[in-house]
């Protein structure tokens, strides 16, 4: 059964998108206060969480931020880094912010669950929290949806 | 770090990123990459401990095929392998999922995002090894 989700706004969102970032890979972010300068986001990653209530979390970033992130948890130069890594290094991201997420959510006694990584489409629905980030210059945007209730 | 691990260890994550990730970390703990192995999920970790002596695993828990969960517990039911050492480094968050964890004699728990250091340090203590 669906209840109300604790608070988690913009700001709190991105601080934990940013932890995330600089802890797995190194890779420096900053909300964003001009997102139309940055680059589209055209590769997405999701993970689904359950428990005292359900939703989604959803990376959409460009490209480049993704072969970005890949290099860096690689230590790798990017012309090395194929497509699948980027994918990859996007899906474990959004493990990674799942689980960050339903830790804010749940705090100590934290009874949610998340379910497997994905790539996906973009265009999850639901109530929204969102924040986007300069990332070195590329997009990332993290969306967590609360599904709406049945 | 430069001392030299005399020890295996076993890294089980159903991402391969993030295996290589952890890998390479383990080695700045000390242990010999030749030392290091894989496996992406819980039926490859177990075919790995049937062929090679593993004194750490490091554990994820969300994988598919087999989970971190059933992995631990079909590990302490096998009498050969049921004092291996388990450090779960996942993002795991269910409180009851990691007490369950906990019973199954999984002591030590590293929530991504973990710092390198937070990981060297986890192994060194875990091995009964001081960091050099």
């Amino acid at each position: 059964m669906d209840t109300e989700l604790p608070a988690l706004d913009s700001n709190s969102l991105a601080r934990l998108v940013v932890e995330a970032l600089e802890r797995t890979a190194f890779v420096l972010a900053d909300p964003c206060e001009e997102p139309e300068q940055l680059p589209a986001a055209d590769t997405f990653a999701q993970i689904d969480f359950t428990g005292p209530a359900s939703g989604t979390v959803e990376l959409r970033s460009s490209r480049a931020f993704a072969r970005n992130l890949a290099a860096s948890i690689l230590g790798a130069d990017q012309t090395e880094i194929s497509d699948l890594q980027s994918e990859e290094a996007l899906r474990e991201l959004a493990n990674i912010v799942g689980g960050s997420v339903i830790t804010a959510l749940g705090g100590s006694d934290c009874r949610f669950s998340l379910g497997l990584p994905r790539l996906g489409q973009g265009g999850a629905t639901g109530d929204d929290t969102a924040c986007i980030l300069d990332a070195e210059g590329e997009r990332l945007e993290v969306h967590c949806h609360r599904a709406k209730a049945a | 770090m430069s001392t030299n691990l005399n020890c295996h260890v076993l890294v089980v994550d159903d991402s391969p990123i993030l295996r290589t990730a952890i890998k390479k970390v383990v080695k700045l703990a000390g242990v010999p990459e030749d030392r290091i192995f894989e496996a992406g999920n819980g039926v490859e970790a177990l075919d790995v401990l049937e062929t090679v002596w593993i004194d750490l695993v490091l554990l994820d828990l969300n994988m598919p095929v087999m989970d971190g969960e059933q992995f631990a517990r079909e590990l302490r039911n096998r009498p050969d392998l049921k004092d291996v050492a388990v450090v779960v480094v996942s993002t795991e968050a269910n409180r009851e999922r990691l007490e369950r964890m906990h019973e199954l004699g999984v002591e030590h728990t590293l929530r991504k995002p973990f710092e390198p250091e937070a990981l060297c340090r986890l192994i060194s203590d875990v091995l009964g090894v001081k960091p050099a």
